[in-house]
């Protein structure tokens, strides 16, 4: 009965699979957009694409679990780093002709791991950078030094200096390599060190003193931004468009600021498309890779940047937006040029969760910086190497 | 006189006291015994009764966590977090709010399939090896044959210790812990594989730590509502064995109402039980209060009736006292009129009885005044009279002893008359005899015819003669001339120097004449060197009595008696002693033989003034002293001291 069941479920999906496409994604900025996308495609191919968005932080699980139970969609969009957990995400090479003729190798390369092709570029950058409002910021503090000298001025006028997702491990890695650390080092886990105890330091140090609310959530770096609660935050190019819209001649960006003469340094992944557990032998692989083709196409992308401000891939396009680019989005350029690729590793997928475990053990002061770095270190580690080891196995 | 008597007062005060409380002491005092039995009867019944409560709180505490657990082992980003850290967050977060819901559930864990801790609450167990706990996970992981959750007791005190202390942040901070013991709970973590319906992969265990500590602050705070009754947990025990660290020795115990609940805990056939208790002074608290209460009561009471008792009996008494002080100052001689107003028509009627009698006191007071007045009138002049007599009679007195000492003086006198008598007769008729031989002798001168012989026989005889009237007139004129100084000494008050030795002799020699008739020897003894500056009349006087009075009352003429008189000079004063061997004086009249006029022999003519006029002399003139030593039949003594020199008189007269 079981089994009937099953089976019936199955051929329910695979004819839906024929003419419906289900496509993942956590941009924010596209959740309305990514529809109407959608809508245009159905009325271009007649493949039904249903979008779904889920907030940044959970797409990753909610893929998991999807693949784990068997109904993972058939594409997502997400960041390149996910490619680290290729095993857990189902994912498997890519054939060359999912791939748009021309992409750019550092663009592929934010897709590659271990040779093969796990996702299709769409999008650069996902990098962040320093917003101000112009309105409380003359000139921009270039190092932490000036930021720190202008706080008073700053309170003053009744707003807080900056903010940002201060427990959020994207932004914390931002400042590592000012302290010349780097989570990772090619499939190899370089947490436990003195540099990193160091950035630790530095970032517990500025919420100690105020400088930054340890408690922030993204709506410091978001929503209180745009009403001016903040004269300054730090926040990615997936932000641009919507803080363009909305502070408007009053919004600036500048790239972060140095810490003792050491630039910040902030990760950038890009957004691939990645097909979990898809086949890509049959009408479903098609339908994928149509669609794909789509979104890689030079109108798509140019509508990525022009309607959502978001970096394309496309090297057309991109020339387009560098020949064309405003202050802020020169400078957005400038900091993606000062970052560093997130590599799509196992050992960076698993040293996100490590650092996660020792900042954790470190802000809340259990645990001493030392004891933290280890604990990011050994439970990398161990991440990475169930990562390796991952398939389920069976119980007999 | 009354100091040491009961009051009226205070023995009112103490009836109206005792009335009044030892009813109410007697009937507190049951009450509370009965109320003390009931009392632990309803804190058993309460503590039971907390105990239920208290039971079941825990066991649906328990059974809500293993339902938690359950719920959470089904939970897929509990699972998948044990997969992959990618649901580490997630998990993370769903394992605090587990914490706050179950506060028992002091630490939880997603431990994966290699018994790596991949999500932690709180964070500080991130530092906790789980090495004492790896047998047991281990052990979990490899059995999977009928693997369920699971409830481990672990007895573990640094691994426990370890877990507080990462908690406290402080590594130095040491919490007493009340047990080492925690109940680990086991849960197993299973993933299926989407595509293999009948496989699924143990990826882990929800590792639930429950402190025996942290199970017994739960515990503890769930009786907090019972806190006035000072229920407390005194042991828990697991399949018997206590779990605690210290527990509480027999005698502790003792002082406790117990109680034991067992406790109903899921996955485990252990048998854990909870040991309640409250000490019996806390239990019957409220009997000690009411106890205490009851004496703060009586004390009060004590008072407030001490009070009343003594305002009463103050008040009652006040009368009585009012009539003692009458009766006091009528003692006192004070019979004023009062006028009393008391409050008590028996006291008013006895104070008025009272002042009637004295008033009669005074009148009779006045009567008898009267009459002393004219007693007194009457004896004084009887008194004029008496001391007119006695004036007559001491001048009587006196003449009769001047009488006696002129008697005394009399009979001296004609004893020297006496005595001179004989050697001037002897004198007168040898002198005769002269004449008539010399006549004699004439008659033959003118005849011619007196011889030789003749003449020599009147020249031996005239020589004869004339030596017995020189001897004779030679005696009487010694008399004389003793004679004048006794008498002379005797009436006479003048001072001299005189030989007492040689004095005392010539008395006796006086008083020869009124010693014939006598066998009698006297003996003087005394230094012959010794000269007095005093008055030998004296002196005479009161030897002169002495002996007159040893013979007419000591000595018998037919028996031989001795007087011994001596004399010695000690530390200025002069011991005069004076002894018979006569008759002796009887113990009743030795008192009085110096009392004038006393005498034994007054039909014999005695005068009883003798030892009177020697008292008188040895005392007065001499100014010494005089006693007496005498038993009947062994003699008398006298033991006169005199000092020297004699003490001045302003009227001596100085020879």
């Amino acid at each position: 009965m079981k089994t009937l069941v099953t089976l019936l479920v199955y051929f329910g999906m695979a004819s839906s699979a024929a003419s419906e496409l289900l496509f993942w994604h956590q941009k924010e900025e596209a959740r309305a957009w990514f529809p109407q996308v959608a809508q245009q495609y159905e009325a271009a191919t007649g493949v039904r694409v249903k979008v779904s968005f889920l907030p940044t932080g959970e797409l990753k699980t909610n893929l998991m679990r999807a693949v784990f139970d068997g109904n993972s969609p058939n594409v997502a969009l997400v960041p390149a780093d996910f490619i680290g957990d290729y095993r857990r995400l189902g994912l498997t090479p890519l054939g060359d002709d999912v791939f748009a003729e021309g992409m750019p190798p550092p663009a592929l390369n934010l897709a590659t791991y271990d040779g093969s092709r796990y996702g299709v570029p769409l999008l650069g950058g996902n990098h962040l950078m320093l917003f101000y409002n112009k309105k409380f910021i003359d000139k921009p503090a270039t190092t932490w030094r000036d930021l720190v000298a202008q706080r008073d001025m700053v309170e003053s006028k009744g707003v807080k200096l900056i903010g940002w997702k201060f427990g959020e491990m994207y932004w914390f890695a931002s400042f590592l390599p000012a302290f010349g650390a780097f989570p990772v080092n090619d499939n190899q886990i370089t947490l436990n060190t003195p540099e990193t105890q160091r950035a630790l330091t530095f970032y517990k140090q500025i919420a100690d003193d105020g400088l930054v609310d340890s408690s922030c959530g993204y709506d410091c770096s978001f929503e209180d931004f745009k009403t001016g609660k903040f004269a300054y935050v730090i926040n990615g190019d997936w932000a641009f468009k919507d803080m363009s819209n909305s502070l408007a001649k009053d919004f600036g960006v500048t790239l972060l600021p140095s810490i003792d003469g050491r630039p910040m340094k902030p990760m950038f992944s890009g957004m691939v498309l990645i097909f979990p557990n898809q086949d890509f032998d049959g009408e479903t692989g098609k339908r994928l890779t149509d669609f794909a083709q789509y979104l890689q196409s030079q109108t798509m992308q140019q509508r990525f940047y022009d309607e959502l401000g978001a970096l394309p891939v496309h090297p057309t396009v991109v020339e387009h937006i560098q020949q064309s680019a405003t202050d802020n989005m020169k400078a957005l350029l400038e900091q993606l040029k000062q970052a560093k690729a997130a590599p799509p590793t196992p050992a960076m997928a698993a040293a996100w969760i490590g650092m996660r475990k020792g900042f954790e053990l470190y802000m809340s002061g259990h645990g001493t910086v030392e004891q933290a770095t280890q604990l990011m270190q050994r439970f990398s580690e161990h991440e990475l190497k169930k990562a390796q080891s991952a398939s389920l196995k069976s119980v007999d | 006189m009354f100091e040491r008597m009961r009051t009226l007062r205070g023995t009112l005060s103490g009836i109206i006291l005792a009335a009044a409380l030892v009813p109410c002491l007697l009937t507190a005092s049951y009450l509370i015994e009965r109320f003390r039995t009931v009392s632990q009867t309803a804190t058993v019944g309460a503590l039971e009764q907390v105990a239920q409560f208290l039971t079941n709180d825990v066991e649906r505490d328990y059974q809500l966590l293993f339902a938690t657990i359950e719920q959470l082992s089904s939970d897929p980003d509990i699972i998948y977090a044990a997969y992959t850290g990618a649901f580490g967050a997630k998990a993370q977060q769903k394992l605090e709010k587990i914490r706050q819901i179950h506060p028992s559930a002091f630490g939880l864990l997603i431990v994966d399939a290699l018994g790596w801790p991949v999500e932690v609450a709180p964070t500080s167990l991130e530092l906790l090896e789980l090495d004492p706990i790896a047998p047991q996970l281990d052990s979990f992981f490899n059995d999977r044959s009928g693997i369920n959750a699971d409830v481990l007791d672990i007895d573990h005190g640094r691994f426990v210790d370890r877990i507080y202390q990462l908690q406290s942040r402080d590594p130095q901070h040491q919490i007493e812990l009340a047990s080492d013991h925690l109940f680990m709970v086991l849960s197993p973590l299973w993933m299926s594989a989407a595509d293999k319906e009948e496989m699924h992969e143990l990826v882990g265990a929800l590792v639930v730590l429950i402190p025996v500590h942290s199970l017994l602050q739960t515990a503890e705070q769930r009786l907090a509502y019972a806190e006035d009754m000072g229920i407390s947990i005194l042991d828990v025990t697991m399949n018997g064995a206590s779990v605690l660290k210290t527990t509480l020795d027999r005698e502790m115990l003792d002082r406790h109402l117990q109680l034991k609940v067992p406790l109903e805990v899921e996955h485990t056939d252990a048998t854990i039980e909870l040991t309640l208790g409250v000490e019996r002074i806390s239990a019957l608290q409220q009997v000690e209060a009411l106890r205490t209460e009851l004496w703060a009561i009586v004390v009060g009471l004590i008072i407030i009736f001490g009070s009343a008792a003594y305002i009463g009996s103050r008040y009652l008494v006040h009368p009585i006292m009012v009539v003692n002080q009458l009766v006091s100052s009528y003692a006192s001689g004070d019979y004023s009129n009062k006028s009393l107003k008391l409050s008590f028509r028996e006291l008013q009627q006895m104070a008025y009885v009272l002042e009637q009698m004295a008033q009669r006191i005074v009148d009779d007071q006045h009567q008898l005044e009267q009459r002393v007045k004219e007693r007194t009138f009457e004896l004084q002049n009887t008194n004029e009279e008496l001391r007119h007599t006695m004036e007559q009679l001491k001048a009587t007195q006196t003449q009769l002893v001047e009488a006696e000492k002129m008697s005394q003086l009399g009979q001296l006198v004609a004893g020297v008359a006496h005595e001179i008598n004989t050697p001037v007769g002897v004198a007168v008729t040898a002198a005769t005899l002269l004449e008539r031989q010399t006549e004699d002798l004439e008659h033959h001168v003118e005849e011619e015819s007196l011889t030789k012989r003749r003449l020599q026989e009147y020249v031996t005889s005239t020589l004869q003669t004339s030596e017995m009237v020189r001897s004779n007139l030679q005696r009487a004129a010694n008399l004389i001339r003793n004679f004048k100084e006794v008498a002379a000494d005797q009436s006479s008050e003048h001072l001299r120097k005189f030989g007492l030795l040689e004095y005392v002799n010539s008395l006796i020699k006086s008083l020869q004449p009124e010693l014939k008739g006598y066998q009698l020897d006297i003996d003087v003894d005394g230094d012959e060197t010794l000269v007095l500056d005093s008055y030998p009349g004296a002196y005479s006087q009161v030897l002169t009595n002495l002996i007159m009075n040893s013979l007419k009352h000591g000595f018998y003429r037919d028996k031989h008696h001795h007087i011994n008189i001596c004399f010695e000079v000690h530390d200025q004063q002069l011991l005069l002693k004076y002894r018979d061997d006569g008759r002796g004086i009887d113990a009743v009249t030795l008192p009085r033989i110096f009392d004038p006029f006393f005498t034994t022999q007054r039909t014999s003519g005695g005068t009883g003034l003798g030892l009177h006029i020697v008292y008188n002399v040895v005392s007065q003139k001499l100014g010494g002293t005089i006693e007496v030593h005498s038993d009947v039949g062994d003699g008398v003594e006298f033991i006169m001291r005199m000092p020297l020199p004699l003490p001045q008189r302003h009227d001596a007269k100085l020879g």
